[in-house]
């Protein structure tokens, strides 16, 4: 149960659907069966009395009509009773007389007992003289009659009969069984006497076939019935009764025949019912089984048509994962899962997009880095270079030019490390050997001038951070070159700001000049004009926060630049 | 969740398709029968056991050679007693039942029925067959001029004979021509301590061989007047007498008194001839219900006199008539023509003249050679003398009445001892009372 839940999504609804059904369907079907089981055994056991109260109510009208019908042979005043009065004594059909009243009775057995209900009843009388008169429906012949009677039937043992009741007798009790298999099983005996002569006239002998039985329990189609006795000793079983001893839980319906003091006993193994039942049952087991099955199988089917599209979801995810970017999910519905897939597969194609991108970043950047070392493998040649032209200016004694390259080395390598911070102090330096170079260049005989609070000389500030502003100076304020250009550069504290000034004598700036240079150092075009200044005020800026830069008209008539970089107090104890 | 509704309705469908399904099956098979354009017709008889096996393969041949005819044994009684059929019968005719075929035990019980408009008339079928039915057959159940049925089997009478008696008396197989005084000198020394010379039975021929065998009618005169007063009925009446006395034959009170029957009497060896008809020759073949190892021989029924001519014949017979209430009467005529040319499955000897006489005693025998002696049974079943004078034209609606007045006189005769003339003078005046009544 545990792991059901931890189950995929599809085999959860499948479960659930099968729970949903089989169990309610399963515990319906119990209770019903067991609630129909004792309601049928109740009414089974109904119409069980029922069958043998009515078998045993025909068995009895039998017995009463046949009791009736022997009645005819005893009245007085009628035809039968003169032929049997002088029959009686015959002990041979000796004149034609005595051969009409044997016949006469013969035809009256006939007559008389084929009309007792649907007994066809074996008939034959015996005179007292043991001669026999058989009716037409007799299985046993004649002599086998006569040769099992006379020994048990005589004079006396017809006297003991009382003429006024009808006996029944096994055919055992009259050595008349096993001699045919059709032949009666019980004898209906009644003997007559002449009253007024107070003679034995004979005895009638009835005999109640087993196909009377056997027609009367056929229409019963389980169980078995067994005739009882007064004595209960069984006078009739039904031909499945001997089927019944193994079974003993059997249920057992009783009927009394008034008429005879007999007893009909139906028995029926309760097996037998309980197997219809069951049987039934297992019959709409089996049906409903096999719908649930059908159901089931459609049902699955179904879902895993749905379940489908989920899968190859998942399995798109997982090769994507692993790394194969070209697979998609293939689209093949509108529904949800469609719009899913349509998302997931657009989600892939962003992925794929940024993937190249960095790629293709991560390449121009190797490219660059190359390209960087390249670039520090030049400034290295030609400082070394340089350094040998110096050593040879040197050796030939010409100091000025010597002087040129040392600071064109020293500018270079200032160059080569230009992102790294420098002191002010060196920084001036810089500037003097940049001077140097300027001045062999442009052939101005420019003064630089450098003043500094002693405090401030290892203020860190950008490599090469005023350098812009003095060449901007020169090529700019001194183009139309002046007597004595001077630079003077001041670095100064004022308060918690540190001010560097740089001051020249050129010629100046008109105001629009200058709003347009602080215009353009503000604010972030791609103008290329004034990138020195521009760049000075951000890398200053980029170092130390809070910087102003400002354009101001000197005492000489020349441009001022000035830096403010404020708030620095804690810089300022590091200086 | 839509396709869950849609499971579920189709879960519904199927089931109930399933219950459908399961209800369709009884109702089909229910009709059956004639639908093929064969008709089915009845065959009402008394006659079971062995005789209705040997009758059912005979249909089941019929039925080949007939395709669009069926044709439904039914005994219409369980005891194979033929008067109880006749009862039956005639309930069946009272119900209005058609009825096909309809087997008869004798010619008289036959043109009772025709007479009083149960069967129907078969001389346009003849006719379109070019049959002439006394021609064809040994008897013609006729009446009134037309022909009412087809004898099937002819059941001709004889006295059969244990040849272990005949052989430990010394004597020879009796020949055409004998007489009943041999046959009483016979019976005679065939007689041991524990065997009869002869049996003779209750019925009515036991009463007078002659006038079955020799009188056109034995019990009516062409005047319709009774017969009973002729000489030969006082002749065997003495006869019998004489042989009881002679203790040659079981005493007449004791065969009524002890129901013998005259099967267990010839085959226990209580009596050594048997007068009897042919029906005995399945009798002899059942050796499980008639056990028995003796042969038996063959021998014509005596004549009265040496006046009599040679070849006359006591004939019983089968027959087969149609019901006038029959749909199918050519068909029903179709079968009772069939069943009387039967040669090679036999219950008895056919009615029809015209067939292949030795092939019929070769498939009467069988392979019970032991038991049936072949030349002498041919010799009297066949023979080229033979005639039947019985006249089926002689008779009428009540004559099968009659046989009992003379089993009645002959009783009287023998039980009381009354002269014959006595009794012959009671039969007379019986048989005219019943003639009488039926005037």
């Amino acid at each position: 149960m545990k792991s059901l839940f931890y189950s995929s999504f599809y085999k959860k609804i499948q479960s659930t659907m099968i729970i949903f059904i089989i169990i309610p369907l399963i515990i319906a079907s119990v209770v019903s069966f067991i609630l129909i089981r004792n309601l049928v055994i109740e009414k089974v056991e109904n119409t069980h009395q029922n069958v043998v109260n009515m078998m045993a109510s025909d068995m009895n009208d039998m017995v009463d009509e046949m009791i009736d019908t022997t009645n005819l042979y005893g009245r007085s005043q009628t035809d039968i009773l003169d032929r049997m009065k002088n029959f009686a004594a015959s002990t041979s059909i000796s004149s034609y007389d005595v051969y009409q009243d044997y016949r006469e009775i013969a035809e009256y057995l006939s007559i008389t007992f084929s009309g007792v209900s649907s007994v066809n009843a074996e008939s034959f009388f015996m005179n007292s003289e043991n001669l026999i008169i058989r009716g037409n429906n007799n299985v046993l012949s004649h002599q086998e009659l006569e040769s099992s009677l006379r020994t048990i039937v005589d004079q006396h043992w017809m006297e003991q009969k009382n003429p006024n009741r009808l006996y029944f007798l096994r055919a055992s009790e009259l050595d008349l069984h096993d001699i045919n298999d059709h032949a009666a099983e019980i004898y209906a005996v009644r003997s007559y006497k002449d009253f007024v002569s107070n003679e034995m006239m004979g005895i009638l002998f009835l005999g109640i076939p087993e196909s009377y039985f056997e027609q009367l329990f056929q229409d019963v189609e389980t169980g078995a019935f067994q005739l009882l006795d007064k004595e209960k000793q069984t006078l009739i079983r039904s031909a499945r009764f001997d089927d019944l001893t193994q079974d003993n839980d059997l249920l057992v319906s009783r009927a009394a025949l008034p008429s005879t003091d007999w007893e009909l006993v139906y028995y029926v193994p309760a097996g037998d019912i309980m197997k219809e039942i069951t049987s039934t049952f297992s019959f709409y087991a089996i049906l409903i089984a096999v719908c649930v099955l059908i159901f089931l199988i459609i049902s699955f089917y179904i879902g895993s048509t749905i379940y489908r599209p989920l899968r190859r979801l998942k399995s798109t995810v997982e090769e994507f994962g692993e790394g194969n970017l070209q697979v998609r999910f293939p689209v093949e519905t509108k529904d949800e899962i469609g719009l899913l897939g349509r998302a997931f597969n657009h989600m892939l194609n962003q992925i794929n997009d940024l993937l190249d991108k960095v790629k293709q970043e991560e390449a121009e950047k190797r490219k660059l880095e190359l390209r960087a070392l390249f670039a520090q493998i030049r400034p290295h040649f030609l400082i070394n270079t340089l350094n040998s032209i110096k050593c040879s200016l040197l050796l030939e004694d010409d100091e000025v030019h010597s002087k040129k390259i040392e600071s064109l080395t020293r500018l270079l390598r200032a160059n080569m490390r230009a992102e790294e911070l420098t002191t002010v102090k060196e920084e001036c330096r810089l500037l003097y050997d940049y001077i140097e170079i300027m001045k062999l260049r442009s052939d101005l005989q420019i003064e630089l001038r450098t003043n500094m609070d002693d405090d401030l000389c290892s203020f860190k500030v950008p490599r090469l951070l005023l350098q812009p502003i003095v060449e901007n100076a020169i090529i700019h304020g001194f183009s139309d070159l002046p007597d004595s250009p001077v630079i003077e550069v001041n670095i100064k504290k004022q308060e918690e700001d540190i001010l560097i000034k740089v001051i020249d004598n050129g010629a100046g700036m008109d105001e629009s000049k200058r709003e347009e240079v602080l215009y353009t150092i503000h604010h972030h075009d791609n103008l290329a004009d004034h990138i020195g200044v521009k760049n000075v005020y951000h890398r200053l800026k980029l170092t130390y926060q809070n910087v102003t830069i400002d354009i101001e008209t000197n005492k000489w008539g020349g441009t001022t630049f000035v830096f403010i970089i404020s708030n620095n107090a804690e810089l300022l104890t590091h200086a | 969740m839509s396709w869950k509704k849609g499971m579920f309705s189709l879960f519904l469908v199927s089931l109930v398709l399933m219950l459908a399904a399961c209800g369709n099956n009884d109702a089909s098979n229910e009709a059956g029968g004639d639908d093929d354009g064969s008709v089915t017709i009845n065959y009402y008889t008394w006659e079971g056991d062995e005789k209705e096996r040997i009758v059912a393969e005979i249909i089941e041949n019929f039925e080949a050679e007939n395709p669009d005819i069926k044709v439904n044994y039914e005994t219409l009684v369980s005891s194979n007693d033929s008067l109880e059929f006749y009862q039956q019968l005639d309930i069946k005719v009272g119900t209005g039942d058609s009825i096909d075929v309809v087997a008869f035990s004798h010619v008289d019980f036959l043109l009772e029925r025709a007479a009083r408009g149960v069967l129907a008339p078969l001389d346009d079928f003849m006719e379109a067959d070019s049959i002439d039915p006394t021609e064809e057959y040994y008897v013609a159940p006729q009446y009134d001029g037309q022909t009412f049925g087809i004898q099937d089997l002819s059941q001709p009478w004889f006295v059969a004979i244990n040849k272990d008696a005949l052989d430990a008396a010394g004597l020879d197989v009796p020949e055409w021509g004998w007489t009943w005084d041999d046959f009483q000198e016979y019976a005679a020394q065939l007689t041991t301590d524990d065997q009869y010379g002869a049996y003779f039975h209750t019925w009515g021929e036991f009463a007078n061989f002659p006038a079955y065998a020799e009188l056109p009618h034995p019990y009516l005169t062409d005047s319709e007047e009774p017969v009973f007063d002729h000489p030969v009925f006082a002749d065997f009446f003495d006869l019998r007498r004489e042989m009881e006395e002679e203790g040659s034959v079981r005493k007449f009170q004791d065969v009524i008194a002890a129901e013998t029957h005259y099967a267990t009497e010839f085959f226990n060896e209580e009596a050594a001839m048997l007068p009897i008809g042919s029906f005995i020759i399945d009798m002899i073949k059942d050796k499980e219900s008639y056990p028995h190892d003796f042969q038996t021989v063959f021998a014509p029924i005596p004549r009265s006199s040496e006046d009599v001519e040679i070849g006359s014949m006591y004939m019983g017979g089968h027959y087969l008539a149609v019901g006038e209430s029959s749909e199918h009467k050519e068909e029903s005529y179709k079968f009772a023509k069939y069943m009387a040319e039967q040669v090679e499955v036999i219950s008895d000897f056919p009615g029809s003249r015209h067939v292949d006489q030795g092939e019929v005693i070769d498939t009467m025998i069988g392979d019970n050679a032991d038991l049936i002696d072949q030349d002498t049974l041919a010799a009297t079943v066949y023979d080229d003398n033979i005639f039947i004078p019985y006249d089926p034209a002689y008779s009428t609606a009540y004559s099968n009445e009659l046989k009992s007045v003379l089993e009645d006189g002959f009783s009287q005769y023998i039980l009381d001892g009354i002269d014959s003339s006595e009794a012959q003078e009671a039969m007379v005046q019986q048989a005219n009372d019943i003639i009488d009544r039926n005037q």
